[in-house]
């Protein structure tokens, strides 16, 4: 699939100068006055109508005869949701006495300020403030530029320049875990593993090795010794985090960032927050979306750039676009040491089912469970709200099932979500099991 | 009529903070916002919220079920109702008075607001200008003409301005003045035409035939000078 690559600057020419109603106004009331005044003797007439004569001269003499080019530009093509960015729209040449208007249309998720959407073009340019208010890709609104003349004589536009891109990236919500990451296997993670190695986790004090860093030598023990010690750690290491989130369901009402989140806000923000804190820990993170046509495939990787691709991808989330898929694709090749974290308001069997088969692959399968409270909380809509706790009578059987193999399912609650279950997983890796022979 | 209060925006080169991240005015006189975004650069960038400085209020006002009128607007429509009543003053002052039905026809430029950019004023004006020729005696002259005057520019140049905006649009206080200081000039220039007009009055020069042919002769220059689109010559 080719990369996106959203518009950032547009530039139209505004056309040909023409004559508004206003000219040919003053021009037909001016003439048409002089001519009666003159030929009907009517002195007063003509001085009524000798303003509108210099009107209409002055707006002929002093009319534009340049073509006039419009740009509108985005300060950046990428915001955060709720951020408010300036819209610059510029004509060029800057005209002296020019009354410029800029329309920017109506869209969605994309609030105008002013909020009507018109600015006025002071000196060849004006600024509009645009503030995003839901995650995603999008268009903003249409750009219009009118120049009207002095005297309001002549008109370039209203021209429509070519709609403007941007991607709206989701703001993570606050997370933050403290338990370690299962079955860390690389070596520069922050996760602290029984191998020693270089490291931060203190492990003991032992002899001097010919290699050992000399900053590593423990003078105190030294001392008393007489032979050189040194610090030993252990090693740290990363760990892989496979993260799967379920694209079918967006349950609830789209109020963007200043209202109630719907479940796919709650799934890609909560995505955006486990990615950002595990990638910021040097772990190593794969994300595959199910439910979403055109989600660009996004391979495993860490650090900052990562975390960036990875909130572009959820940016480009559309719900519910391939209803057919079975999510057999996103969980092929998957490490099997990576925890797997199912971000699901389990509403689509097919994430239950995906979550039952790498569960049954033997990985560390936990479902992180998104369905926001509020739609069984809502006081204004009782009969919705009693639907939705029929229809979740019928996910805890599911539920049930899914804890019965084994696999966690924690609501989002934002910081601290996955402490538990994470400490629960390492806890289980170094009890004894019984092994099958 | 509705009169709504929409969100609060910043004052030119005012500072103001949303969602954490900082806001200022573009320089432009109109309320503008440039920002700056946390994901621009890294994700998930610092952000520092700016307390809120100065708000202003935008006002707009809804007819029914029509589009949104700003207050600019409404006071663009109000000149132009300023300016009819101005010269049907001038007019009843011309002729000594006249019924008052005609008092009503100060009401145009308010029902035509919404069509201030068509044909609707100048239909409105040339029956205002007929009015004058009808109920003046030929060959007379009032000085009530030169607030007659001042009402038809202040009428003409009202209704332009508020064609040159949508109906939600505001002007700024400097559109607004360099509007004001044009309708003044062209007012101006009614004032030595007045004076000579004043001055001749009642006088027999013996060259009415000779005015008559300069003053069309002016009228014909003035329409070939002011001409946009002239005709194509037939090939």
């Amino acid at each position: 699939m080719p990369p996106w690559r959203p518009l950032r600057t547009a530039t139209r020419r505004l056309g040909e100068w023409e004559p508004t109603a206003a000219h040919q106004r003053a021009i037909a009331l001016a003439a048409g006055g002089a001519i009666v005044a003159v030929v009907g003797r009517h002195a007063d007439l003509l001085v009524i109508v000798t303003p509108l004569m210099v009107a209409a001269l002055w707006g002929h003499l002093v009319r534009p005869r340049t073509e006039v080019t419009g740009t509108a530009r985005l300060r950046d093509t990428t915001f955060r949701e709720g951020a408010v960015t300036g819209l610059h729209v510029t004509t060029a040449p800057a005209l002296p006495d020019v009354h410029g208007i800029v329309t920017v249309a109506r869209a969605p998720w994309v609030e105008r300020k002013p909020w009507s959407g018109i600015a006025e073009l002071q000196d060849g340019a004006a600024t509009l403030g645009l503030r995003w208010t839901r995650w995603g890709r999008r268009r903003i609104g249409t750009v219009s530029i009118t120049l009207v003349s002095t005297w309001g004589a002549f008109r370039a536009g209203p021209v429509d320049l070519p709609d403007l891109e941007s991607a709206t990236l989701p703001v993570p919500a606050s997370f933050d875990a403290s338990a370690p990451t299962p079955h860390p296997r690389g070596i520069v993670g922050l996760n602290r593993s029984n191998r020693p190695g270089s490291g931060s986790e203190f492990s003991t004090i032992r002899q001097f090795h010919p290699g050992d860093r000399l900053r590593r030598i423990h003078w105190p023990v030294s001392m008393r010794t007489g032979a050189l010690h040194v610090t030993s750690t252990f090693t740290d290491e990363d760990a892989h985090v496979f993260l799967l989130v379920d694209c079918f369901s967006d349950v609830g009402p789209r109020e963007g960032i200043d209202g109630r989140p719907t479940s796919l806000d709650v799934t890609v923000r909560a995505a955006g927050a486990i990615s950002e804190h595990f990638l910021r820990s040097n772990d190593r993170l794969t994300l595959r979306t199910v439910g979403a046509a055109e989600v660009p495939t996004l391979g495993v990787g860490s650090g900052t750039n990562h975390l960036r691709r990875v909130l572009d991808t959820l940016a480009a989330i559309s719900p519910a676009t391939e209803r057919r898929d079975t999510g057999e694709h996103a969980i092929r090749g998957v490490d099997p040491n990576a925890l797997c974290l199912v971000l699901s308001p389990l509403i689509e069997p097919t994430m239950v089912t995906l979550a039952h088969t790498l569960s049954a692959r033997g990985m560390t399968v936990v479902v992180v469970d998104t369905f926001p409270d509020h739609l069984v909380e809502d006081p204004t809509s009782v009969y919705q709200a009693l639907a939705w706790r029929i229809r979740l009578l019928s996910r805890d059987a599911e539920v049930h099932n899914l804890r019965m193999r084994g696999v966690p399912v924690v609501p989002w609650r934002g910081a601290g979500s996955l402490d538990q279950v994470l400490r629960d997983i390492a806890r289980r890796a170094s009890a004894p099991r019984m092994g099958r022979r | 009529m509705t009169v709504s209060e929409p969100p609060r925006e910043p004052e030119p080169e005012a500072t103001t903070g949303l969602s954490g991240t900082s806001v200022t005015a573009g320089a432009s006189g109109t309320v503008g916002a440039s920002g700056t975004a946390g994901a621009s650069g890294t994700a998930g960038a610092a952000q520092t919220p700016v307390t809120p400085r100065r708000v202003r209020m935008r006002r707009t006002v809804h007819f029914g079920t029509g589009p949104e009128w700003s207050l600019s607007q409404l006071g663009a429509t109000a000149a132009a109702m300023g300016g009819v009543g101005i010269y049907l003053a001038s007019l009843s002052g011309a002729v000594g008075g006249f019924d008052s039905l005609w008092w009503a026809l100060v009401l145009l430029p308010a029902l035509t607001m919404a069509w201030a950019g068509s044909a609707g004023p100048l239909v409105y004006w040339a029956f205002l200008l007929y009015g004058w020729f009808t109920l003046t005696p030929a060959g007379s002259f009032s000085w009530w003409s030169l607030p007659a005057a001042a009402g038809c520019v202040v009428g003409h140049a009202a209704t332009a301005l508020s064609a040159s905006s949508p109906p939600a649009g505001s002007f700024t206080a400097r559109t607004a003045r360099r509007w004001i200081r044009h309708a003044a000039l062209a007012f101006a220039a009614a004032v030595p035409v007045t004076l000579l007009a004043g001055l001749l009055t009642g006088r027999s020069l013996g060259l009415v035939p000779a005015a008559y042919v300069i003053g069309l002769g002016g009228v014909a220059v003035g329409l070939w000078f002011v001409r946009t689109s002239p005709p194509l010559e037939r090939e």
